[in-house]
């Protein structure tokens, strides 16, 4: 057990030395993942929710949800190569 | 030949690669637990990749997710959307999981929490956890691969004896290679699925309407067109609200990562690296989905009023002129599907039931060689529980799974503040975790008690966090040389 006024009180996601770049990446990709969490429920998938247009043969609402399934992986594959 | 002994023969054919590959793989691990529960922390990207993506989609996909679209629509959109953000918590967490279990010799997703919130009875409450959601997921597994061959051969193997033969065989190479013969054969029978599936998914459209968007042109055009219209149907055919879509999204998104047979994988990664890019590359997986789904919806016309829904691929198998080969390897594949993941609960089930619910209490410390002992002894006994439950017992399991994603996902809140939340406190976790896992078996069990039509699941994450935040901020926190492990701080 320690004395709690030498921990820190909120949230802790990076080490103190963490270069800005590092930092910026990583939130930049969080946007975009939250993003993408917002797209696939109620209100904003609602507004893609019909069968036309098809694309690719696919209704719209399940173009929809490959489409940010692809985004998700786009951004994924650029934080992973930012981070090597 | 006969058609049903070909594909007899071709499924014959698939069990005995995966036997031979499972026993092979015990060569590449040491003899001890860390070996037998975490492959000594070797996997490399390729069989992570499988092993991750096989072990989510198991026969519940095969069968069920062309179930769901075939009688749900829209509905069955929803497995498609919670994968799409529900693994990336594992790019961050993942590697310093792997970071801390080389460090203090980890190898279950329990045994993490415990030493950060510094709180046995943590251990405990989730092996409970793990083995009641686990047993009945690994039943489905088995009455899936019995009801597969039974259809598959017109009844000449009876469902009891399709199960205990391909349960047998996993049985064998988990015994013997422990999660290696889990990620070898996953490998294999994951390559398998994927092949099977893109397959099948674009041929059945083409095959029955001419084409994939044919075939949604025609499906529009009937009757049936609003099954298109997200979020689909509900279970009895009427259109489903958008707050039971959403939630199930939601609870299932941050439920995926925290499924401890999946979780603990993160030890078994070779490198931080290697974890890092099988999460980036797992959307590739999650992919497949999508001819998983044109499946059912290529039933949709061609063959109405099939039930229950899940029968609706093999019904189709059995109705169109398909040759008995490609009959064989739909039904491998099905097998395939089943066997990665139940191997994958069966070993997950023994090691967190030997690791966190049973060695922490013992009055001396086990060597290795017997709590390797332990685990197999009590793989064989779980094996035989979900065997027992899949041909003798008639209790509905079904329910029982669908309803454990929102328990599960009541990990996710300790998880995200072991590493990022220094002042939550092992009170403060344990409080929440039962708040979450209680306010959420409440709703699951008396549904007309929710204020909202919500997933119980965020009634449970709503309870939970609120708990464990105002309990975590009235205990004393761990020490802060501890605490700087679990941020990252002292590398």
């Amino acid at each position: 057990m320690s004395d709690p006024n030498t921990i820190p009180k909120g949230l802790v996601f990076f080490r103190p030395e963490t270069p800005l770049g590092h930092k910026r990446r990583r939130f930049l990709f969080v946007v975009i993942l939250m993003v993408a969490a917002v797209a696939l429920v109620w209100p904003v998938y609602s507004l893609f929710s019909g069968i036309y247009p098809l694309i690719l043969g696919l209704p719209l609402s399940m173009a929809w949800i490959a489409l940010w399934l692809t985004v998700v992986f786009v951004a994924l594959v650029w934080l992973y190569r930012s981070e090597e | 030949m006969d058609a049903w002994l070909v594909i007899l023969l071709i499924c014959g054919g698939y069990l005995a690669v995966t036997l031979l590959m499972g026993v092979a793989s015990a060569r590449t691990v040491s003899r001890s637990v860390a070996g037998y529960v975490a492959a000594d922390r070797t996997m490399n990207v390729l069989v992570l990749y499988f092993v991750l993506g096989a072990s989510v989609f198991s026969s519940f996909a095969f069968l069920g997710g062309p179930g769901w679209a075939y009688s749900r629509g829209a509905a069955a959109f929803y497995i498609l959307a919670y994968g799409t953000v529900g693994m990336v918590p594992l790019y961050f967490i993942g590697p310093r999981t792997r970071r801390l279990g080389a460090r203090f010799n980890f190898v279950t997703q329990a045994e993490l929490l415990v030493h950060r919130y510094g709180q046995r009875s943590l251990g405990v409450v989730l092996a409970v956890l793990s083995v009641i959601v686990f047993i009945p997921y690994l039943t489905l597994q088995m009455k899936g691969a019995g009801y597969i061959l039974s259809v598959i051969s017109e009844e000449r193997i009876p469902e009891w004896l399709g199960a205990l033969v391909t349960y047998g065989i996993v049985l064998v190479y988990v015994l013997t290679s422990g999660v290696m013969g889990v990620g070898w054969t996953n490998t294999f029978q994951g390559l398998f699925m994927l092949v099977i599936a893109w397959f099948l998914g674009l041929y059945l459209p083409y095959k029955l309407y001419g084409g994939v968007g044919a075939m949604f042109e025609e499906i529009a055009a009937a009757d049936l067109g609003a099954m298109l219209q997200a979020p689909g149907l509900n279970a009895s055919g009427e259109p489903w609200d958008w707050w039971g879509f959403s939630s199930a999204v939601i609870v299932s998104a941050v439920g995926l990562s925290m499924w401890p047979h999946l979780f603990m994988k993160s030890y078994a990664a070779k490198s931080e690296k290697a974890l890092r890019l099988t999460v980036v590359l797992y959307p590739t997986f999650q992919l497949f989905l999508i001819p998983i789904l044109l499946i059912g919806f290529a039933g949709v016309l061609a063959f109405p009023d099939v039930a229950p829904a899940d029968t609706i691929v093999p019904y189709i198998l059995t109705q169109i002129d398909l040759s008995p080969v490609l009959v064989g390897l739909v039904c491998a594949g099905t097998l395939a599907a089943s066997m990665s993941t139940g191997d994958a609960l069966l070993h997950a089930a023994a090691s967190i039931g030997v690791r966190d619910g049973l060695t922490p209490f013992l009055y001396r410390k086990l060597d290795d060689r017997t709590e390797r002992r332990w685990i197999r002894g009590l793989v064989v006994i779980i094996g035989a529980v979900a065997y027992y439950f899949a041909v003798v017992s008639d209790v509905s399991l079904v329910a029982l799974l669908l309803g454990s994603y929102g328990g599960v996902a009541q990990i996710f809140p300790l998880m995200f503040a072991a590493f990022y939340w220094p002042r939550a406190t092992g009170a403060g976790a344990l409080a929440g975790l039962l708040a979450g896992i209680g306010v959420n078996t409440l709703f699951l069990v008396f549904p007309e008690w929710r204020p909202f039509p919500l997933h119980e699941g965020i009634y449970g994450l709503v309870a939970n966090v609120a708990v464990f935040i105002s309990v975590s901020l009235n205990t004393r926190p761990e020490p802060l040389e501890k605490l700087q492990a679990y941020m990252g701080w002292d590398e």
